[in-house]
């Protein structure tokens, strides 16, 4: 296995004046090329452990390596790392050409030289006929661009993006979202990419890291984190979903409020206190047709999501999230026994 | 109906505005007029004050106390004001209290502070007459365009702050810690991204306080008499001490009104230039 690009180990954190830390016992490696999304609620330390990473902290436990060699304490400008920060950070007072070619001036490139290499890069992101611009005369995401030209010209070890995307509207975020994964695939550099948006995460990453409280609760391929949790937490914070208390009936079922589920085999013993997943979508309309846990309720709730609609079924026992792309009034559905995810303990 | 309607606004606003008014006519713009009548009625007012040696030792002398005070204010105010943009809102709102003091102070309690502290008999030129100082070099170095120049700083510091901190406090830290991650030192991104940013108000404040210090008079009338060789105090000298060439004094008295006025205008143009076309300049 190559040596990752950055690596974490141990690493912890606390802010002065505070009694938690900000992170703690964090070991994350990354590889090159690859991109890491980091999630978690506010406050779970994710921002925090970009700027560990970048050197704008020190942590008092653990160690940062870059390319396998110890960089704690070194300061970030000798890290050789491209930030992309929430708010851009772009200088006002240089058009920009001359933010992108900002790095090379620091590093003693003469003039002709970092005006060339700074228009091949932002050629590079599309915007080559704004390059005499002024920052405040762009739009956001002309902005972020400048940005992210300016964080790569310099061929960084590695990208670290604050959650670049964040102060886009909606359809420019899922517009440069795929616009960054192209220009990181492209320089084949490994990316920490800090977001709070899951379906961002999901879409571009090639492993998700879920934070809550200043610890990795886990880190996986999009899919295998939402289809395959590892504990309730990131279950509940990962997309939509149903989570029901239950124990460990026999071999391939499960006791729930709502009644007893058919499961694939679990191999738990009976008794045991587990969690059931069930993703809304993975929630068949109508009757079983082998009879395999099946409900019949009414529809509570009933929102339009524009491509689906997502309603709250009430059944005996409790409520069920179901989506579906189909209109009209539902009073069955059905949970194939591959959909119902069991997650060991309730917590 | 509706111009009754038009009119009253209008009509109030000429009420508000009648008390600055008076106030302006009466003890400004007349006296200067009178001034000015007084220097253009004799012909040669402004040859006498030019042709006098005084003058040009004394706009020396001005210059210098100007500069240095000027100078020195606003290099120790922006590191304040930077320091206090850095922390809390809380202990900015109290530090900001207290360098604010200053300018609620008598410029005669602290020249005489000045006296008692590093005069020739001061205690602090005593302590150093300990170490082997010479009190009367000392002495002279307070009562020198250099040495007033550092005196008069205590009330022009505030200033500085007081125009610098709002700046600095609304600039984007971001934009340093990025500088830093491309590769920058502290210093080079002070001088490449901060300083750029905040030129245009670091010109208003030092022509501000330039112009405060240059028509200044109290702090040095009370340090050093009339022995100081700057404008203020040879226009003091003329208006008090001589008494007999009232035409020249007012010709004096414009010339330094004059420069002070260029001065100030000088910093409201980069003002409004630094408005108009924003962190650019």
């Amino acid at each position: 296995m190559s040596t990752p690009v950055i690596e974490l180990r141990g690493v912890g954190f606390a802010y002065p004046g505070t009694a938690a830390a900000a992170v703690s016992g964090i070991d994350l490696a990354i590889a090159p090329g690859e991109l890491v999304a980091v999630i978690g609620p506010s406050g779970c330390g994710k921002s925090t452990l970009l700027r560990l990473i970048a050197g704008f902290l020190e942590p008092q436990e653990g160690a940062v390596l870059l390319d396998g060699v110890d960089v704690t304490g070194v300061p970030a400008r000798e890290r050789n790392l491209g930030v992309v920060f929430q708010t851009y950070a772009l200088f006002p007072h240089m058009a920009a050409w001359e933010n992108v070619a900002y790095p090379l001036k620091v590093r003693g490139m003469v003039i002709g030289e970092r005006r060339r290499r700074a228009l091949a890069m932002l050629e590079r992101v599309g915007l080559s006929a704004l390059a005499e611009r002024w920052p405040p005369e762009l739009s956001g995401g002309q902005q972020q661009r400048v940005a992210l030209a300016r964080a790569l010209v310099f061929s960084p070890h590695a990208l670290l993006l604050d959650e670049p995307l964040s102060a886009l509207d909606a359809a420019l975020r899922i517009g440069m979202r795929d616009e960054i994964r192209r220009l990181q695939r492209d320089e084949g550099i490994a990316t920490l990419h800090v977001t709070h948006d899951q379906e961002e995460a999901l879409s571009i990453a090639d492993r998700v890291v879920v934070m809550r409280a200043g610890r990795i609760e886990q880190i996986a391929p999009p899919r295998e984190l939402y289809e395959r949790p590892a504990s309730r937490a990131v279950a509940a914070f990962v997309g939509h979903a149903n989570l029901l208390d239950g124990t460990a009936a026999g071999p391939d079922s499960v006791d729930t409020p709502i009644g007893r589920l058919a499961t694939m085999p679990h191999g738990l013993p009976p008794g045991i206190a587990v969690t059931i997943l069930i993703r809304p979508e993975r929630v068949r309309l109508g009757a079983p047709p082998d009879g395999v846990n099946g409900f019949a309720g009414s529809i509570v709730q009933d929102r339009f999501l524009g491509s689906v609609r997502r309603f709250d079924l009430s059944v005996a026992g409790g409520v069920l999230v179901a989506e579906t792309a189909q209109p009209g009034d539902v009073r069955a559905v059905h949970v194939p026994a591959e959909s119902v995810h069991i997650i060991p303990g309730n917590r | 109906m509706k111009r009754t309607q038009s009119l009253r606004p209008r009509r109030l606003l000429l009420t508000l505005a009648s008390p600055g008014v008076a106030v302006l006519l009466l003890f400004f713009a007349l006296p200067l007029a009178t001034v000015a009548w007084d220097a253009l009625s004799d012909p040669g007012s402004f040859r006498r004050v030019f042709a006098n040696p005084m003058f040009l030792r004394s706009l020396g002398g001005s210059a210098v106390l100007t500069l240095v005070a000027a100078t020195a204010s606003l290099v120790v105010g922006f590191c304040v004001a930077l320091h206090l943009s850095r922390i809390g809102p809380r202990w900015r709102a109290l530090l900001s209290f207290l360098i604010a003091l200053p300018l609620t102070f008598s410029g005669l309690i602290v020249a005489y502070g000045f006296i008692l502290a590093y005069g020739r008999a001061g205690l602090v030129t005593q302590l150093l007459g300990l170490l082997g100082v010479d009190p009367a070099w000392f002495a002279g170095i307070l009562y020198s365009p250099q040495g007033l120049a550092f005196a008069t700083s205590y009330y022009l510091i505030p200033r500085v702050v007081m125009l610098m901190l709002p700046v600095l406090v609304n600039f984007d830290r971001t934009q340093l810690a990025a500088a830093e991650s491309l590769g920058a030192t502290p210093r080079e991104a002070l001088l490449h991204v901060l300083l750029p940013q905040v030129r245009t108000t670091a010109l208003t404040a030092f022509c501000l306080v330039a112009a405060v210090v240059f028509g200044a008079y109290g702090t040095a009338l009370a340090l050093v008499g009339t022995r100081l060789t700057i404008l203020p105090l040879q226009l003091y000298s003329m208006v008090s001490e001589s008494g007999s060439d009232f035409p020249a004094a007012a010709a004096l008295a414009l010339v330094l009104t004059g420069i002070c006025s260029t001065v100030m205008a000088v910093g409201e143009v980069a003002a409004a230039y630094g408005e108009r076309n924003g962190p650019r300049t």
